[in-house]
């Protein structure tokens, strides 16, 4: 085991006695959690579910319509017993397999009525259905992947609600990709409810997660609309109204900033920062509509990146600072073929951006022991930020 | 505590389905039934394989404003449906969504504009496809007052389609 190798590093270097690492070592017990069991026990209850699916599935029109719903909601009784009793006998690996299956089988029940009564709807109606029907199931559980799993079906129903909408004269097309933009914004809001990050704070990070990296994803992408902008003035002018219900979004956000960064006092200045870019490289670069500025589209890019890099440095989230850096690199590097034209050119453009890469290379090298330093010093990685 | 609300959370989806299906069911019981004349679409989905798709070939009232041809049936008007002599087929004329106050039964131009899909058996769905090609079609509808339309059954020369296929 890892933990094991890395107690026997520590102790042969004098870093750690053999008492100390005998504790450790029951610690680590305690606290490890029966994965295999989960996947075993996870996989045998999908195959039973699978079974019963396939029965029904096989005698589709020699069972009526009445008997196969019957039958569905005999079953998902049982799940619920089920689920009920292992809480009650305290079988957490067991519970966790069954509000997984019982999530997932609510959809497939959703999908058992809309066959049987012909029901014509929209895919997004059947999963905004479901999401409702689970959010309380999901909620009991203390996986944080489950709550991330809730959160990815939740945006999922909101884009695919968005896909009929731009195809009606109601919605125009810049009104729908303003829209897609505040999904991540929402998702923010909702992460600075106390509430939420008090009493369930394995959403908390599941909206936290997704709004940080939505923001930052979607922002990067608006930045590319400096080289070819998508809308036309028409379509500006819709796209313009849900601008300003996301520049609403981000002032509530830019005053509730300080529960965004767990506790780390010295990152709401970035993090205010990091909003006001969402919205003005968000969407700024569809309003300006300004084609062919290839490098100042390269410009803001690494500039939010940038901001990126700061939010996590201020946060001691090392891995996001990693991160942040390493796309500023990259984006570097595709600089490099954008700017420049002929061969010279981009002879000459790749040794400068090289050299520029190298610099910044020693320059975080050198500044590496300071960062440790810091970074150790809180020991701590939030998930709420980004 | 704990306890109680996980309760109430196992139960809630029970109750969230039971609701669907008596709401399902009620929309097709409580309304007035019609019978729709359908024709095939397109081929059957074959990415699917469990559904035929489909489209309405209504019969418009003659000298009366229509909603589109066919199957192009314009979303956003409404459809006023009047009793046929002799058959359980409406007669169709286009309304405004308005003033749909004098007719028996009314539809929403959206509810049965374009493709529109019929769940059957995969293993006889091939069948089916070639059935609603070469033979009379129609839906057995239900159409309640608040213009909720909910599909019964798929008719083959007036009679559902399972007796219809195992007869021949």
């Amino acid at each position: 085991m890892q933990v094991d190798r890395k107690l026997a590093e520590w102790q042969n270097a004098g870093l750690l006695t053999a008492e100390a690492a005998a504790k450790i070592r029951e610690y680590e017990g305690h606290q490890t959690r029966p994965y295999l069991l989960y996947a075993i026990g996870g996989l045998g209850a999908l195959t039973i579910v699978l079974g019963l699916v396939a029965i029904i599935a096989s005698n589709w029109e020699s069972i009526p319509g009445g008997v196969k719903l019957a039958l569905d909601l005999v079953l998902a009784a049982a799940l619920a017993a089920g689920l009920v009793i292992v809480d009650r006998r305290g079988i957490d690996w067991l519970r966790e397999t069954l509000i997984a299956l019982y999530w997932g089988f609510v959809l497939a029940s959703i999908g058992l009525i809309s066959q049987v009564y012909h029901l014509g709807g929209a895919t997004w109606q059947a999963l905004l259905v479901w999401t409702g029907l689970t959010f309380a199931l999901v909620t009991r559980s203390r996986s944080p992947n489950l709550a991330l799993l809730w959160v990815l079906a939740l945006h999922t129903t909101y884009f695919m609600a968005l896909e009929p909408l731009a195809r009606t004269r109601l919605a125009p097309e810049g009104l729908v990709v303003g829209l897609v933009g505040l999904a991540p914004l929402l998702c923010l809001a909702v992460a600075t409810s106390a509430g939420i990050r008090r009493l369930r704070p394995n959403f908390h990070h599941a909206f936290a997660g997704f709004g940080w990296f939505e923001a930052l994803a979607m922002t990067s992408a608006a930045t590319f609309a400096f080289y070819d902008s998508p809308l036309d003035s028409e379509q500006l002018e819709s796209f313009a109204t849900t601008a300003t219900i996301a520049a609403a979004i981000v002032v509530f956000l830019m005053v509730r900033a300080d529960r965004l960064v767990d506790g780390h006092r010295e990152a709401v200045l970035p993090v205010r920062v990091l909003l006001a870019l969402f919205i003005v490289l968000g969407y700024g670069p569809l309003l300006l509509a300004a084609n062919k500025q290839e490098l100042l589209g390269a410009l803001v890019f690494i500039a939010l990146w940038a901001v990126a890099a700061w939010v996590g440095y201020a946060t001691h989230n090392a891995r996001f600072l990693n991160l942040a850096t390493a796309v500023i690199g990259m984006r570097l590097i595709a600089v490099y073929f954008e700017v420049f034209g002929s061969l010279m050119d981009t002879g000459l453009g790749l040794i400068t951006g090289g050299l520029l890469t190298v610099a910044l290379t020693w320059f975080w090298a050198r500044k590496r022991r300071e960062l440790a330093t810091r970074l150790d010093a809180a020991n701590t990685e939030p998930e709420s930020t980004p | 505590m704990n306890q109680r609300l996980l309760l109430v959370a196992v139960l809630f989806p029970i109750l969230g389905l039971a609701a669907l299906i008596g709401r399902a069911e009620l929309n097709l019981r409580s309304g007035r039934t019609w019978e729709l004349p359908i024709s095939g679409y397109d081929p059957r989905d074959l990415l699917s394989g469990h559904y035929l798709r489909y489209q309405y070939r209504l019969e418009w009232s003659q000298g009366a404003s229509t909603c589109g041809d066919d199957g192009d049936i314009d979303p956003e008007c409404c459809l006023c449906l009047q009793p046929r002599p002799g058959s359980r087929e409406p007669l169709v004329h286009g309304v405004r969504c308005d003033a749909v106050d004098g007719c028996l039964s009314w539809l929403r131009g959206s509810d049965v504009a374009g493709q529109q899909r019929y769940f059957v058996p995969a293993e006889r769905a091939r069948e089916l496809e070639q059935a609603l090609r070469d033979r009379p079609a129609a839906l057995r509808v239900s159409v309640t007052d608040d213009a909720t339309l909910a599909v019964d059954t798929l008719l083959l020369d007036g009679v559902p389609w399972q007796r219809a296929q195992n007869g021949r």
